[in-house]
């Protein structure tokens, strides 16, 4: 276990100095998948950044006309249940999905850098301690393991954003650990630390930019699953609460209207989906060119 | 073999102790006065000392852990602050529906996504192929429940094929129940299926390149008895020995498929539970995911070893 993990790590840090403007890393940039997905996800960030200018309507004003009035030119995707603009609540809702996303990506990515160092390059209690307590995080499904502690601190936004934190962490910890140690053991370390390089400067100039490739490429992965994650926790009633327009609460919603209004929930869950997909895509072509072995 | 296995559940102990401490530990981290916030606005002062001193939470964390755990070890997971019957009796009661979810949704996966991987791999490059490819991340991306809705949607609302929601999945007792799990078996299985399928390909595509495939393939063997034989033994082993794990982790999706069709299981327990934050209960659900996935572990590492005797002496 532990000499597949280092081979493993091996490769990451053989293949990691490629990430930048190398030839790898054009040849992605030209795959039609890709492109299509960097373009849906630029336009989603067009849409959280610009949502009260692009926005045809307030997202919690009601009546602006007859309940589930279907797609139109009046409103693009149509009238929800109590007569709110479908459409600029999907756009305001990407702000939530992105809020959501990118501090709960953060948290894990910071907690699990310093503990994945503290794991990894000095070894020791600590090590084995942090390994026992990510086995024990693994052993539960994600988002059940989210939804307890949503139990636990209470339903609102704030705390989807620290349970999915806390979640993702230890695939970051494990993550950063294994490329630490497999870096720590090659020789320009070694040669650093004899011209008298400091643990600072090792780790910033020498160790952790070798681990940036797998650490990008977990991040695109772990960020799609959190938006699925905070819609799948809205969606039960446990996650961020009415009236914010959370795609995975008008979804809750649409779902009561499956037979009378079925564009109701296709117009949010496919944006949903479509985000995802994108996300995928990209994550796919980051993988291919940062992190070859693991596809 | 029995050394193997005793060093593997030495390894588990640890692991073990810190599964029970998190669970323990939820009753811990409530923001404010668990009690007042299980029982509502509307609870007295009198009822919350009562339960209080129920769940002995006017003792110490170190003192009430040991009780705790001893009174796990024996099956006895507390009682539900919303029904007051006890939590192992109604987690029971909810298992079934899991269960029959559960396989259903591995068998499709596995079945699916195996045939497909397989298929993707032996006719690489061929449209069918790249279709393949399509839909496994397409099955990928789509949310479970996003799913479930769509499935309600073309076979229940449009081709009325199917009941929508709230029907029997009891199998066992009704075969004719069987075509109720379609949906939720779909819904619940495509993103395992998708990942199974690229899995499989990859895995597929490895040992096709392998030398003893040659000289299968040169002995004049005709190609399904060189993909059968001599590559699917090979290539599948990493594949069905994570079914167990697997199976697992979709009770994580189980939790809204459940929900979605208002069958109910232990993961539309979860969530009125969660609801009505009766924290006994979801610490109850957790543990036994945890236990059942450290459970499905060690099985997994002793097919494995079984299978692989290179593993035992690693």
């Amino acid at each position: 276990m532990r000499s597949a993990a280092a081979s493993g790590a091996a490769s990451i840090a053989a293949v990691a100095p490629r990430l930048g403007g190398s030839p790898a890393w054009r040849r992605i940039g030209r795959r039609p998948p890709v492109v299509a997905g960097a373009a849906i996800l630029a336009l989603l960030l067009l849409a959280a950044a610009l949502a009260p200018l692009i926005a045809p309507h307030d997202p919690i004003e009601q009546s602006l006309g007859p309940g589930l009035t279907p797609p139109g030119r009046a409103f693009v995707l149509g009238l929800d249940s109590l007569g709110r603009d479908v459409a600029s609540r999907i756009v305001y809702g990407s702000r939530i999905s992105l809020l959501v996303g990118s501090i709960a990506v953060s948290i894990a990515l910071t907690g699990g850098l310093l503990l994945g160092v503290l794991s990894g390059f000095y070894r020791g209690l600590a090590d084995t301690l942090l390994m026992r307590v990510t086995d024990a995080v693994f052993s539960f499904p994600p988002v059940l393991l989210a939804m307890a502690l949503m139990a636990a601190l209470g339903a609102n936004i704030r705390n989807v954003m620290i349970a999915l934190g806390i979640v993702y962490t230890p695939r970051y910890i494990r993550l950063v650990r294994v490329g630490v140690l497999a870096a720590s053991e090659q020789e320009y370390v070694a040669a650093a630390r004899a011209a008298g390089a400091g643990d600072g400067r090792l780790l910033l100039r020498h160790v952790l930019p070798n681990i940036l490739g797998p650490v990008v490429v977990q991040t695109s992965f772990s960020f799609g699953e959190a938006i699925i994650a905070e819609a799948a926790l809205s969606f039960l009633g446990i996650g961020t609460q009415p009236p914010t327009p959370s795609w995975g609460l008008i979804l809750s919603d649409a779902r009561e209207y499956l037979a009378q209004a079925a564009w109701y929930p296709a117009t949010v869950g496919g944006v949903l989906f479509l985000v995802v997909l994108a996300i995928n895509l990209v994550g796919d072509g980051l993988r291919d060119a940062l992190d070859p072995r693991s596809a | 073999m029995s050394a193997y296995l005793l060093r593997r559940i030495l390894q588990i102990a640890p692991t073990l102790v810190l599964i029970t401490l998190l669970v323990f530990g939820l009753l811990q981290v409530t923001g404010g006065d668990p009690i007042a916030i299980m029982l509502g606005p509307s609870a007295t002062n009198e009822l919350i000392e009562q339960v209080r001193h129920e769940l002995e939470l006017d003792q110490p964390a170190y003192v009430r852990y040991p009780r705790w755990l001893w009174r796990v070890m024996h099956g006895d997971l507390g009682k539900s602050i919303r029904t007051r019957r006890p939590v192992a009796h109604m987690i029971l009661a909810r298992v079934q529906t899991t269960v029959t979810l559960a396989v259903s949704a591995t068998l499709f996966s596995v079945l699916v996504g195996v045939t497909t991987g397989v298929y993707a791999a032996a006719r690489r490059g061929a449209p069918a192929s790249y279709a393949v490819g399509v839909a496994a991340i397409v099955g990928a991306s789509v949310p479970n429940y996003f799913l479930a809705l769509v499935l309600m949607v073309i076979l229940g609302v449009q081709l009325r094929l199917v009941p929508i929601a709230a029907f029997s999945i009891d199998v066992l007792r009704e075969p004719q129940a069987l075509v109720n799990l379609i949906m939720p078996t779909i819904a619940l299985g495509a993103g395992y299926t998708a990942l199974l399928s690229r899995i499989t390909r990859a895995s597929v595509l490895e040992v096709l390149g392998q030398d003893y495939v040659r000289s299968a393939r040169a002995k004049g063997l005709a190609e399904l008895v060189v993909i059968g034989r001599h590559v699917l033994r090979n290539a599948l082993l990493p594949v069905v020995t994570q079914v167990a794990i697997n199976a697992v982790y979709l009770l994580g999706g189980s939790v809204l498929i459940e929900t979605i069709f208002a069958l109910s299981g232990i993961g539309s327990l979860l969530v009125e539970s969660i609801i009505a934050r009766d924290l006994p209960i979801v610490q109850g659900i957790t543990l036994v995911v945890g236990l059942l996935f450290i459970l499905a572990n060690l099985l997994t590492d002793l097919l494995y070893s079984l299978l692989d005797p290179r593993i035992r002496y690693a």
